[in-house]
């Protein structure tokens, strides 16, 4: 075995300095025949016959140096060699169509192989758990939001609105989660999580912000994931009483323990609750929401430990069914199906909502449970992610097709402008295989050069994109390494392409009658030629159809963040810093945490270089909202009916508005007299007091902010001004009817805020002044969030941005190539009629009816892409129409614009050929063939 | 004129070997010729033959080759046995042995019959 691998790789040696071996060996033989030639000399022969002899006993010299060649390399990699050096020379004798084609084909395989493998990694990546094909995951849906009769008063986690209208939402009760648990006959087990923000966590005097996950006990067996070092939580951690025990996740065990396996055993604060890490999870582990991230897991029963706040006052969170809050998955007996367990878990859900009585009278108002496949992790970020992955995926795959046509067009003509070369290889015994094998070499080597450079620019790409995606509240975590399945799919695209296209012009090329191709000057038959400008013809249209459907798409996307970023956003993002930060996690509540705040204020309002500073329940932009529903003394809002009578809720400091820079309309805003102790008043925003009140003043009116009016005087609210409408939360979204309410007169200010702080130069250099002044009032509270304003809208748009751009870019890169290949077909075109066009100028044609005559051409093909484009993008710009902003996806002025532009760039390489053909000198055309 | 006969294929190989570690190191043409001259000239030897068979040999690393001067002052390659070679040739050499004898059983009580 071993002597036979030393012959391959001594054979293999051989086949690269063939030349050098060659020569050696012809020393050699001439060394002995010479040796031979002495001896019959010695012997007596005459010299003539000396040497006769010596190499008839050889039996040929020709006949051993071959026999010695065959047997040195390996005859099928010297060919193999052979055809790639050709087909470098080839190459490289047209440097400038080799890099248009490479370059072509990088940019469309990068991209999709960019695309695909973030696509790979948030959709077709299964959860890294035993069997994952059997988890389900629970959820339900409702007609009706608010739910009726409070059967859900509070809702946290997931919510959304199905194709269906009402609402969905993944949260139950952990009274439902019980009943699901108990005496299952469909799941061999069902376990329950919840996510809360980033909390609190110290260990080894270190603070920071880390995301907790709170566990059932059977999580990890229920998943089936084994922790690396240490134990799981088990259900006895899932008990009131027990120890409080921790599990982190691989990456936080590297970052915060240097992969120490004295980590087992430590305590991390969490909340100030004191937790003993028991266990360290797998690395491929990240919790069951691909995207997020989780660093601890700790047992559901310590919720109200280090959550004091969650759940309504009063009532014990583990025993209220109307705050839903849990997760619920579940892993699937063998043999039962999704609906049936959805069924019967159905019957379950009903009773914790009723109660066990009798079923309420609107018993299909009551939520529906739904399952799910868990098998791929929550589907929040694929349904946040996947439609625009679609979208752009679509977009790269049509910059790969465009590529794909121009590679095969630029092919097809050189292959015509070879067909002289073939037919003479050909009529000197080269066999057809042997030109077809060396043709495809050729486009392959293309296609591979074009594939790997794809691939490099890939890996670029992709991290780009995925920096691009995450949008700044919620860093993507994908694990989204180019995979082997990506690098598959980009080896398969680009062979493939090499061999379509190379494929075709090769069999064509060899099929050809030599006589007439090597009489030719300018090779191939007539017949032979319109075929390929037919197919050359197609592409083209083919090309500019994708083109103009890439430049519709780009001003699409281009006029919705323009739309975005120039809309009145009601505050001034311009000089304004906002951070988070969280005392209630680091013990402060009550008197002690409004004092907190109040100290804090002053502190960073002393600072220089400040103008005002504040703070507020919710930051401007992106960090969630408060939605409660409202009532008027005496003023009924008129169509109470459904959620019109909600208001959006902040609340906020002294001088908000001033900070913010939102304009007061009437009255006055929140200021430092709002305490405590004196009347309590809110503001509202325009769009409220124009929903409630006309046009009447709505100044010292009152107002409650609960189910029910207001039954004491102390929890009515009196209006005390009147603020232009501002953004909350969404950008994509008006200006909802809002209250802001002073954080010293409601019970809802809670012990995280954000601080919004007017600077007056550039406010990241504030940052540094604000954390010392953090540092200063309590070491351990860390601040989050930290960004200006303008940089957050900037991140929330994110994906606009990169929709915009990269669609920018693509439609941009399409033009170019589609009159790059409407170019050369015509070129070709008019190379190929030198003789006719000469004629006709001859015979009297005039040198502009000439240029029209090859206008007109370049101009119908350009015509036929866009009627097929415009019909096209019209039936798909509905697709995209739920991420555009401030425009219909019809919009006619970007498709009249992407026409318009892609007519003009067009009539301009259909041009220069025409010109051409049109200063053609007739005496010069004629004689041409 | 005695009869000669054609060299079978692949004892070519041997013979080289054997030649080799009778002689020690030597080109091609004496090689070629020292099998002859062995067989008592009863072989018919292509010398062309022997260069494809050193090759193949020095490919599995049973021979070396260097380029020296022979006894007549004429540059040549010259091809020595390798440790590999020489194990090789006892190994084919007792093969040989048991090949010939076997064939000498079958060979002798036909003579006799």
């Amino acid at each position: 075995m071993m002597r036979l691998l030393r012959v391959w790789f001594s054979r293999l040696k051989g086949s690269f300095d063939k030349k050098r071996r060659d020569l050696e060996f012809g020393a050699e033989l001439q060394s002995c025949i010479e040796m031979h030639v002495q001896d019959n000399l010695l012997a007596g022969m005459a010299p003539e016959e000396a040497r006769r002899q010596a190499l008839l006993k050889l039996g040929g010299v020709l006949q051993t140096r071959e026999a010695c060649r065959d047997r040195r390399g390996i005859p099928l990699l010297e060919a193999l060699i052979q055809d790639l050096r050709y087909a470098l020379r080839q190459l490289s004798r047209s440097p400038g169509l080799t890099a248009v084609v490479v370059l072509s084909l990088a940019l469309g395989i990068g991209a999709n192989t960019a695309i695909f493998s973030l696509m790979d990694a948030v959709m077709l990546k299964t959860l890294p758990v035993k069997d994952p094909e059997s988890l389900v995951l629970l959820s339900w849906t409702s007609p009706k939001w608010p739910v009726p009769g409070n059967i859900v008063k509070s809702l946290s986690g997931n919510m959304w609105t199905p194709k269906t209208g009402g609402i969905a939402s993944t949260s139950f009760s952990y009274t439902a989660l019980a009943q699901f648990q108990t005496n299952n006959t469909d799941f061999s087990s069902v376990f329950g999580f919840a996510d809360p923000d980033k909390l609190n966590v110290l260990i080894s005097d270190q603070a920071s912000f880390a995301s907790v996950e709170l566990v059932t006990g059977n999580y990890f067996s229920g998943l089936g994931v084994t922790p690396v070092l240490g134990r799981a939580i088990t259900a006895a951690d899932d008990k009131a009483g027990a120890p409080p025990a921790a599990v982190i996740s691989f990456g936080y065990w590297v970052r915060k323990f240097g992969r120490n396996a004295s980590a087992i055993g430590k305590t991390a604060f969490i909340n100030r609750v004191p937790f003993t890490i028991v266990g360290v999870a797998p690395p491929e582990f990240f919790g069951v929401e691909p995207g997020t991230r989780i660093d601890i897991w700790v047992p559901i029963a310590t919720t109200h430990l280090i959550l004091p706040t969650w759940g309504d006052p009063g009532k014990a969170l583990f025993a209220d069914s109307s705050y839903w809050w849990v997760l619920v998955m579940g892993r699937l007996k063998a043999g039962v199906t999704a609906a049936q367990a959805r069924a019967s878990m159905n019957a379950r859900l009903a009773q914790t909502m009723t109660g066990g009585t009798s079923p309420a009278q609107n018993l299909q108002m009551l939520p529906q449970l739904q399952t799910g496949s868990a098998s791929k992790g929550l589907n929040d970020l694929r349904e946040q992610f996947s439609k625009p992955l679609w979208i752009l995926m679509t977009l790269v795959a049509l910059v790969l097709l465009i590529a794909c046509a121009n590679v095969a067009n630029l092919l097809l003509s050189k292959s015509e402008a070879r067909q002289k070369e073939m037919a003479v290889r050909m009529a000197i015994g080269a066999g057809r295989p042997r030109l077809i094998r060396q043709l495809l070499t050729e486009s392959v080597m293309l296609a591979l050069i074009g594939g790997a450079c794809g691939l490099l620019l890939a890996v670029w790409g992709k991290s780009v994109l995925l920096a691009l995606m995450a949008s700044g509240r919620m860093p993507v975590l994908v694990d989204a390494r180019v995979n082997l399945t990506a690098l598959f799919f980009t080896a398969a695209v680009s062979l493939l392409t090499g061999i379509l296209f190379g494929l075709a012009p090769a069999l064509r090329a060899t099929s050809l009658d030599l006589i007439p191709a090597l009489k030719e000057n300018s090779g191939g038959t007539r017949t032979r030629r319109e075929g390929k400008s037919k197919l050359g013809r197609g592409l083209v249209v083919a090309q500019v159809f994708a083109a103009l459907v890439l430049l519709i798409g780009a001003g699409l996307f281009v006029r919705t963040l323009e739309n975005l970023e120039n809309q009145n956003i009601g505050f001034n993002r311009r000089n304004l810093l906002l951070f988070g930060i969280a005392p209630g996690q680091g013990g402060y509540s009550g008197e002690r945490l409004t004092a907190f705040y109040k100290e804090m204020l002053l502190r960073i309002q002393a600072l220089p270089g400040v103008e005002s500073a504040s703070l507020s329940q919710h930051g401007l932009i992106g960090t969630g909202e408060t939605i409660l529903d409202i009532m008027f003394e005496g003023h009924t809002p008129k169509p109470l009916a459904g959620n019109k009578a909600q208001a959006w809720v902040n609340v906020v400091g002294p001088r908000f508005f001033k900070t913010t820079g939102t304009s007061l309309l009437l009255g006055r805003g929140i200021g430092v007299e709002d305490t405590a102790s004196s009347t309590k008043v809110v503001v509202i925003n325009e769009a409220l007091a124009r929903q409630v009140f006309g046009k009447a003043n709505p100044i010292g009116n009152r107002i409650s902010l609960s189910d029910h009016p207001s039954k004491t005087e102390a929890e009515a609210y009196t209006i005390a001004g009147v603020v232009q409408n501002a953004k909350f939360g969404e950008l994509r979204k008006p200006s909802p009817p809002t209250i802001y309410i002073s954080y010293l007169q409601t019970p809802w200010h809670s012990g995280h805020t954000y601080f919004e702080v007017r600077t007056a130069a550039d406010p990241a250099a504030m940052i540094p002044a604000v954390r010392k002044v953090a540092g200063n009032m309590d070491r351990n509270l860390p601040l989050f969030d930290v960004n200006t304003e303008s940089e957050k809208i900037a991140e929330s748009l994110m994906q606009e941005r990169l929709f915009a751009r990269l669609s920018s870019f693509f439609g941009v890169l399409a033009l170019l190539l589609a009159c790059i290949g409407l170019y050369g077909v015509m070129s070709y075109s008019v190379a190929r009629r030198t003789n006719e066009i000469g004629i006709r100028l001859a015979l009297g044609a005039q040198r502009k009816n000439i240029l029209w005559m090859v206008m007109k051409e370049s101009l119908l093909l350009t015509a036929g892409g866009l009627a097929i484009g415009l019909l096209c993008a019209l039936a798909a710009s509905k697709l995209v129409s739920s991420i555009l902003f401030g425009l219909n996806p019809t919009d006619p002025l970007t498709f009249a614009g992407a026409a318009a532009l892609l007519l003009a760039v067009a009539a301009f390489a259909g041009y220069l050929p025409a010109r051409r053909a049109s200063r053609v000198d007739p005496l010069a055309a004629i004689k041409y063939e | 004129m005695t009869e000669r006969m054609d060299v079978w294929q692949g004892t070519v190989a041997f013979m080289a070997l054997k030649t080799l570690e009778t002689l020690g190191p030597l080109h091609a043409y004496g090689i070629a010729r020292r099998i002859e001259q062995t067989s008592g000239n009863l072989l018919a030897l292509n010398y062309g033959t022997i260069y494809p068979a050193l090759l193949k040999l020095e490919q599995e690393g049973y021979v070396a080759s260097e380029w020296g001067v022979s006894e007549n002052n004429r540059k040549a390659k010259f091809y020595a046995l390798t440790r590999a070679g020489r194990k090789r040739l006892e190994k084919e050499a007792s093969d040989w042995e048991q090949a010939t004898s076997i064939l000498a059983r079958f060979l002798a009580p036909a003579e006799r019959a």
